[in-house]
């Protein structure tokens, strides 16, 4: 009977719903890269808000039966900024006090999957500024499109990696983005 | 990893619905002896060893899986601090500028799931097999400015549901748990002393 009882948790969490809360973005290994080939002052990073449809996506994201969420207290507009944040800190590059400030706004945030195929799309605008000037400021965009599967929990995996790896990329992008070293240089 | 954690749900699944009518049919781990630890005298021994800044990544298929790094991490620092190759690892950057980078890509079998669905349907009399491989990369900056030393290698899990212990398919683990800490600490082993045997390692 003991067994059985068992069996019943066993089965019901594994088919049940879910909800988990991600850990903090770790630094990339890529957007790392990317910041040591330039030369660029340490800079603090600023608001990091959602706008327009991306607003109404900004909490957590449901796939099958499980839902995912970003870090404790944020949103996913503060996700992506916290990203940017952990690369300019595993640089040496991040300075809270820096006249130069980097901030953005989440503008798309799409996500969805069929029992066969799964896309994404993140996009912000960001803007540095030094003082009142603004010296950048331009959308980025990064896409995914990946295979999903019949059963529910690794069409969830298969999602929240997906998903939660275009915010790296968004920052990789924007660090390499020639407009944007022009408008960084020391 | 999240693979191997897909494969345990949907075993969990099946097999509870077989144990109201027949015993569960145990699965078993094995990490694969290919690689195996440094052998003591082929470790190498650092006259001065130097700090270095540690990034690390976890990839499932080439995506980055956040979850993952996190339960690896301290893994990779632990076996990391053993070699006694580096002085410390340190999170943000050192100041000679040296940087090494470690990535671990599994690469996932898409059948994973439906096999491990299909054995416990049949209450294991569909034996099955799933291999979780890894390619792992090493890099390592020795200062700003220079060349990275590189270095590559290869592992793997492998689960078994429905079959008799085989000791050829490598060490057996009881739990999940214990054969990716075995998988990891080899493969930072291995490469971390492939790195340190080549020139232009620091503090050699």
């Amino acid at each position: 009977m003991k067994r059985q009882w068992w069996a019943a948790a066993a089965l019901a969490a594994s088919l049940g719903g879910c909800t988990e809360t991600l850990p903090p973005p770790a630094p990339d290994i890529e957007g790392l890269l990317a910041l040591r080939s330039f030369d660029m002052p340490p800079a603090a990073v600023g608001q990091f808000t959602a706008t327009g449809p991306a607003a109404a996506q900004d909490r957590g994201v449901t796939i099958r039966a499980g839902t995912f969420r970003p870090p404790e207290g944020t949103s996913w507009a503060g996700y992506l900024g916290d990203t940017l944040e952990a690369q300019l800190a595993a640089s040496g590059k991040h300075d809270p006090q820096s006249p130069l400030r980097i901030e953005g706004e989440l503008v798309e945030n799409r996500r969805g999957e069929n029992m066969s195929s799964g896309r994404a799309t993140i996009a912000a605008q960001f803007r540095v500024r030094r003082g009142d000037m603004i010296l950048y400021d331009k959308r980025l965009e990064q896409r995914s499109d990946w295979d999903s599967n019949y059963f529910g929990f690794v069409a969830y995996e298969a999602a929240l990696r997906h998903y939660t790896a275009l915010y790296p990329k968004l920052v990789e992008q924007l660090l390499k983005d020639p407009d944007f070293r022009k408008a960084v240089k020391p | 990893m999240s693979k191997l954690r897909a494969f345990f749900a949907a075993l969990a699944a099946v097999l509870s619905l077989a144990s109201f009518a027949a015993p569960a049919q145990a699965a078993k781990i094995y990490v694969d002896n290919k690689l195996g630890w440094v052998k003591p005298e082929d470790k190498v021994q650092i006259a001065s060893p130097q700090p270095v800044q540690l990034v690390i990544d976890f990839q499932t298929d080439g995506v980055t899986n956040a979850k993952a790094i996190k339960e690896v991490k301290p893994m990779i620092v632990k076996y990391l601090q053993q070699t006694a190759l580096f002085s410390t690892l340190s999170e943000t950057p050192v100041a000679n500028g040296a940087l090494l980078t470690v990535r671990f890509n599994n690469i996932a079998d898409k059948n994973a799931a439906g096999k491990g669905f299909k054995a416990g349907l049949t209450f294991g009399l569909a034996a099955t097999q799933v291999a979780d491989n890894y390619d792992v990369d090493f890099a390592l900056v020795p200062a700003s400015g220079q060349e990275p030393l590189r270095a590559q290698l290869k592992h793997a899990i492998i689960l078994t549901i429905g079959k008799k212990a085989d000791p050829s398919l490598g060490t057996e683990y009881k739990k999940a748990k214990d054969a990716v800490d075995v998988m990891v600490g080899q493969s930072v082993e291995q490469g971390a002393h492939a790195l340190a045997r080549q020139d232009g390692f620091p503090g050699k």
